[in-house]
C-alpha cells in the first residue's frame, strides 16, 4: 500500500516538474502570472494600443528629449587610495557632463585581480566595456585575441587627436597585425624620491643621485645604527625587477638580441648590477626592500618609511606624489652609472585601458566617449597634477595647469616628464608573461634571499630562453 | 612483614604512578597552553591593535597593550565606509543561505544512503565522495560561464529546490514550536498543536491581507515579498490541515484524506513556484545573491560527516519508530536529528565559518558595492579608506568587527561543538 502511494507521489512530482518546466520555458518574454488580474482592467480606454507598461501621465512636454537613452558602461579599475578618489571624480563628471553614457566604476583591489576578473568575465562571454589593466600585461590579452581592434572607431570619433598621443605609448598598443587594441589611459616611471632635510643635514648634494655608485655612497652616509640594529635605511628600492631592470637599461643593457631571438638577462651587465643591488641589501645592509602583503602594502610600507624617517629615499613610482609630502621630501630622475659612463635610461610605461570583446559596439563607444574625456588635455593634466602620473597628451605637458603646479603645489611634477626624454620604451614580452615571470623570481631570489645575481638570472635566462624558442618556433 | 612489604611496593608503585601522571599532567598543561597562545596571539594582536592611535602602531610590531584604549576607532571606521552593515548582511545571506542548503541536501543524502536501500547506493555515495577529490578552484570558472547564462530548464529544477528548501525550513520550524508548545501546555493536551496553528495562520494571514495582498491586486508585477509572503501562507495552510487530520485516529479515510490534501497542496504551491521564480532569479546570475549560494548548495564533506554520524546511532530505535508507524521524514527530523546534535553544531559552525570567511568566489563573481561580502568589503576598505596600510588602526577595528560574529557563534555552540569533534566517525 505504501509503496504505491509513494510510487504515485513520485510520478506526481515528476509530472508536475515536467509540467512545470513546460511552463517555465514557453513565456520567455516575462509573462503575465495567471493569478494576477488581467491587464485590460487597469486602463480600459489605451490597452489594446499601448505596450504593457505606459507611463502613467500623459503629458507630452517632458524637458528630456525623447531619443536621449543613456548608454549604460562599466569600468573595472584597480586603484585605490588618492589615485581611486581621483579617479571616481573624473567618472562623476563625465557622468555629469553629458547624458548620453553612464559610467559605473568598479573598484577592484588591484591590477593583477582585474585581470583574472576581466579573463573570467570574457571567458563568459560578460566583460565590461572598459578596463584598466597594467601595460605588461596587455599584450597578453592581444595575443589571445580578446579585445576590439579600435582603429576605424576612433577614426570616426570627431576631436580624438589620436597623434597627440604619446607616440612610445601609442606604438605599444600596436600589436602585430598593425591594429590598434589599447589606449594609455596614464603613464609611469620610477623616480627618485628623498629626505631634503636629511641630505642637508649630512651635507649630501642631491648630484649623488645622478649614478647608482654615488647614491651607493650617499645611502652608505645617510644609514644609520644603533645597537647593531639599523634605525635608518640609506634607500630602499622598491621591490621587483622593474626596477632592477631599469638599472640595467641605465647601464646600457638589453633585454633581447636585436634580432629579438636571443635573451640577454644573463649577460655581463646584468649579473655586475643585479649583483650589486644584493651586496647593498644583504651585505652591506645600507638599503632594503619591501616585500610580499596584500596589493599595494609593500609599496606603501616603503613610502612610509621614508616619510617616517625611517629611510633617506625610495625609487618609486611618478604616480606616488599625491601621497608625498613635499615641504621634507624632493624628487630626482633616476640615476646613471659611472661604470661604465652611461645616461639613465630607464622604461616610462603607460597603464592601458582596453575595450574587450563581446560587447556592444554602442558601448564600446560610449566607452571610448569616457576615454575621450578622460584623456581630454586639460583633464588628462589634472590628472596629473592631482596623482603625479605622466600625462598621456603631448599637448598636456604644455599645458598652464601644469607648469602653475610644478611652481606650486606639486614641486617634483615635472620630474617624471624631464625623465621620459631619457625613457626607454617597456619591452614587450613576447612569451605571454613568461620572460616577466622568470624576471620575477629572479628578483625575489636576489632581493629576498639574497641569492648571488649570477646564479639567479642564469636560471631565469634558461627558463625565459625556452619561452622564447618555444614563441619563435610556433611563429614558423 | 611480607604483607607489609607487598603493600609498600604497591604504595610505592600508586606514588610513583602519581609523580608521573603529574609530571605527565603538567608537561600536557604546558604543551596546550603555549599552543594555545600561539593560535590566539594573532586574535590578541589585531584586538589590542585595533585600540591604539596609528602613530603608537606604528612605534613598535609587537608592543601589546595601548597607552589609552581608542574605542573610537570603532566609531571611525564604521562612519569611514557607509556601506559596512551592508556588507554583514550579505556575508550572513550568504553563509546562512549556503548552511541551509548545504544542510538539508546532507541530511537527506546521508539519510538515504544510511538507512535506505536501494539499488546502485554504494555507488552513487561513491560518486558523491569522490567530488571531495576535485579542488574547489577549478571548479571556479566553468561555475562563472554557467552562471553568467542560466538556461530555463537549469533555472526550474533550482527554483523547484529552493521551493523544497524553503518548505523543509519552514515545517522544520513549525516542528520546533510544536516541541516548545506542547512542552508548554503539558504531554497529554490535544489540539494544542492546531491551535496554535489556527493562530499563527490568523496572524500571518491578517498581515498578508494588509501589506502582500494589495500588491497582488494592483499590478501585473507584484514585488516578491508579496509572492513569497503568498507562497509561505499556502505553506502553513497546507501545514493547518495536515496537523488538523492527524489529530484523528488513523483510518483509511484518514490516510486518502491527507494525501490528497498534501499534493493538492504541495504540488499547487511548487508549480507556482516553478512558474514565478525562475522568472525572480533571472537569466544572468553574476552579482547575484543566488550566483553567491547555490554554486555551494551541495557539500559532498556534509554527506560524509553525516553519513557517519548516521551509521553509529542504534538501528533498533529506527525499527521500532518504524513499527510505530513514523515515515522517513519523520524519523529523520524526530529521531536521526536530535540524536546528532553535537554533528550538526560542528557542521554548522564548520559551515558558517568557511562560507562566512569565503574571499575567492565572491570576489570573481559580484562587482557592484552593495553586493560585497565582508571580506571583499574588508580589502576595499583597506584599499580606500585604508590607503593601502596607512590607517592600520582602523583597518584592525574593522577586522576585530568583522572576526566578532564568529568568535561569538563559536562560544555558543562551544561545547556541542567540542563534543561534535570527539565523537565524528566514532561507532556507537
Amino acid at each position: 500500500m505504501k509503496r504505491v502511494v509513494y510510487l504515485v507521489m513520485v510520478i506526481a512530482m515528476l509530472a508536475s516538474l515536467g509540467a512545470a518546466a513546460l511552463a517555465g520555458c514557453a513565456p520567455k518574454p516575462t509573462p503575465v502570472p495567471a493569478t494576477q488580474a488581467p491587464q485590460p482592467t487597469q486602463a480600459p480606454t489605451q490597452a489594446p494600443t499601448q505596450p504593457p507598461k505606459p507611463t502613467d501621465t500623459p503629458v507630452p512636454a517632458q524637458p528630456t528629449p525623447a531619443p536621449a537613452k543613456t548608454v549604460e558602461i562599466e569600468f573595472w579599475y584597480g586603484l585605490g587610495g588618492k589615485l581611486g578618489e581621483v579617479v571616481q571624480d573624473f567618472i562623476k563628471r563625465f557622468n555629469e557632463s553629458q547624458t548620453e553614457v553612464h559610467v559605473t566604476g568598479v573598484v577592484m583591489p588591484d591590477y593583477q585581480t582585474t585581470l583574472e576578473k576581466l579573463q573570467a568575465a570574457i571567458a563568459a562571454k560578460k566583460p565590461p566595456a572598459i578596463a584598466l589593466i597594467s601595460g605588461a600585461r596587455v599584450h597578453d590579452l592581444m595575443n589571445a585575441q580578446v579585445l576590439k581592434p579600435l582603429d576605424e572607431m576612433i577614426a570616426a570619433e570627431p576631436d580624438f587627436n589620436p597623434q597627440d598621443i604619446v607616440p612610445a605609448f601609442y606604438k605599444f598598443a600596436t600589436w602585430e597585425d598593425g591594429k590598434l587594441y589599447a589606449l594609455p589611459l596614464y603613464g609611469t616611471t620610477q623616480v627618485l624620491y628623498y629626505r631634503k632635510d636629511f641630505f642637508e643635514e649630512l651635507g649630501i648634494s642631491p648630484d649623488m643621485l645622478n649614478t647608482w655608485e654615488d647614491l651607493a655612497e650617499a645611502a652608505r652616509k645617510c644609514t644609520k645604527v644603533e645597537g647593531g640594529e639599523v634605525v635608518r635605511w640609506g634607500w630602499e628600492p622598491m621591490w621587483g625587477y622593474p626596477n632592477l631592470m631599469d638599472a640595467v637599461f641605465s647601464r646600457g643593457g638589453k633585454l633581447f638580441s636585436d634580432d629579438g631571438k636571443k635573451v640577454l638577462i644573463n649577460d655581463e651587465i646584468w649579473v655586475d648590477t643585479w649583483e650589486q643591488f644584493r651586496k647593498w641589501i644583504h651585505e652591506e645592509k645600507i638599503m632594503r626592500i619591501h616585500y610580499g602583503g596584500e596589493g599595494w602594502a609593500y609599496w606603501y610600507d616603503t613610502i612610509d618609511d621614508v616619510m617616517q624617517g625611517r629611510a633617506c629615499g625610495y625609487t618609486g613610482s611618478s604616480g606616488d606624489q599625491g601621497d608625498l609630502d613635499f615641504s621634507i621630501i624632493a624628487g630626482h630622475i633616476q640615476p646613471g652609472w659611472k661604470n661604465p659612463p652611461h645616461p639613465p635610461a630607464p622604461v616610462a610605461q603607460g597603464q592601458y585601458v582596453v575595450f574587450p570583446l563581446y560587447v556592444d559596439d554602442a558601448q564600446t563607444k560610449a566607452a571610448l566617449k569616457f576615454y575621450k574625456f578622460f584623456t581630454s588635455t586639460d583633464m588628462t593634466a589634472e590628472w596629473s597634477t592631482r596623482t603625479g602620473y605622466l600625462p598621456v597628451r603631448l599637448s598636456a605637458q604644455q599645458s598652464p595647469k601644469l607648469i602653475e603646479a610644478a611652481k606650486t603645489t606639486m614641486p617634483a611634477i615635472m620630474v617624471p616628464a624631464e625623465q621620459t626624454k631619457y625613457a626607454s620604451p617597456l619591452p614587450v614580452d613576447p612569451t605571454g608573461g613568461k620572460i616577466t615571470d622568470a624576471l620575477t623570481k629572479a628578483a625575489d631570489k636576489v632581493e629576498i634571499e639574497g641569492i648571488p645575481a649570477k646564479k639567479a638570472l642564469d636560471e631565469a635566462a634558461a627558463e625565459a630562453q625556452a619561452a622564447l624558442d618555444e614563441y619563435w618556433a610556433s611563429k614558423k | 612483614m611480607a604483607t607489609e612489604t607487598a603493600v609498600s611496593a604497591v604504595r610505592y608503585k600508586k606514588g610513583l604512578g602519581n609523580v608521573k601522571h603529574t609530571a605527565a599532567r603538567a608537561l600536557m598543561h604546558l604543551v596546550l597552553i603555549v599552543s594555545s597562545l600561539l593560535v590566539a596571539f594573532p586574535f590578541i594582536w589585531m584586538l589590542t591593535r585595533s585600540l591604539m592611535t596609528a602613530e603608537e602602531l606604528k612605534r613598535s610590531r609587537f608592543t601589546l597593550i595601548p597607552s589609552v584604549l581608542q574605542w573610537s576607532n570603532y566609531v571611525e571606521f564604521w562612519h569611514a565606509e557607509p556601506l559596512f552593515p551592508r556588507y554583514f548582511l550579505n556575508s550572513a545571506i550568504m553563509a546562512f543561505g549556503v548552511l541551509i542548503l548545504q544542510l538539508i541536501v546532507a541530511m537527506l543524502a546521508a539519510y538515504a544512503f544510511t538507512f535506505v536501500n536501494f539499488p546502485g547506493r554504494n555507488a552513487l555515495f561513491f560518486v558523491a565522495i569522490s567530488t571531495l577529490m576535485i579542488p574547489v578552484v577549478i571548479t571556479y570558472i566553468p561555475s562563472y560561464i554557467i552562471l553568467s547564462s542560466m538556461p530555463m530548464w537549469l533555472r526550474v529544477c533550482w527554483s523547484i529546490l529552493l521551493g523544497i528548501a524553503g518548505m523543509a525550513t519552514i515545517w522544520i520550524v513549525l516542528r520546533f514550536l510544536d516541541t516548545i508548545f506542547s512542552g508548554l501546555a503539558g504531554r497529554e493536551r490535544p489540539w494544542v498543536s492546531v491551535l496554535w496553528r489556527v493562530v499563527l495562520v490568523i496572524g500571518v494571514g491578517a498581515v498578508w491581507a494588509v501589506r502582500a495582498l494589495p500588491a497582488l491586486r494592483a499590478g501585473a508585477e507584484a514585488p516578491v515579498f508579496a509572492q513569497l509572503s503568498t507562497l509561505a501562507l499556502a505553506f502553513l495552510v497546507y501545514d493547518l490541515g495536515i496537523t488538523v487530520a492527524e489529530q484523528f485516529p488513523p483510518s483509511t479515510w484518514q490516510a486518502v484524506g491527507k494525501a490528497l490534501w498534501r499534493w493538492a497542496w504541495l504540488l499547487g504551491i511548487l508549480a507556482y513556484i516553478a512558474y514565478r521564480v525562475p522568472h525572480w532569479l533571472g537569466e544572468n546570475w553574476l552579482d547575484t545573491y543566488q550566483g553567491l549560494i547555490i554554486p555551494s548548495a551541495v557539500s559532498s564533506f556534509g554527506i560524509f560527516l553525516f553519513r557517519q554520524g548516521f551509521m553509529g546511532l542504534p538501528k533498533e530505535l529506527l525499527d521500532a519508530a518504524k513499527i510505530d508507524g513514523a515515515d522517513h521524514l519523520r524519523i529523520l527530523t524526530q529521531i536521526v536529528m536530535p540524536l546528532s546534535k553535537p554533528l550538526l553544531v560542528t557542521f554548522v559552525i564548520f559551515d558558517l565559518v568557511q562560507y562566512y570567511s569565503s574571499y575567492f568566489w565572491p570576489l570573481l563573481i559580484t562587482n557592484s558595492p552593495t553586493m560585497r561580502v565582508l571580506t571583499i568589503g574588508l580589502q576595499i576598505f583597506f584599499i580606500e579608506k585604508g590607503y593601502y596600510g596607512i590607517r592600520w588602526h582602523l583597518i584592525m577595528a574593522a577586522n576585530t568587527a568583522a572576526v566578532a560574529p564568529l568568535l561569538i557563534l563559536f562560544f555558543l555552540g562551544q561545547r556541542w561543538f567540542v563534543e561534535g569533534v570527539a565523537t565524528t566517525g566514532l561507532k556507537g
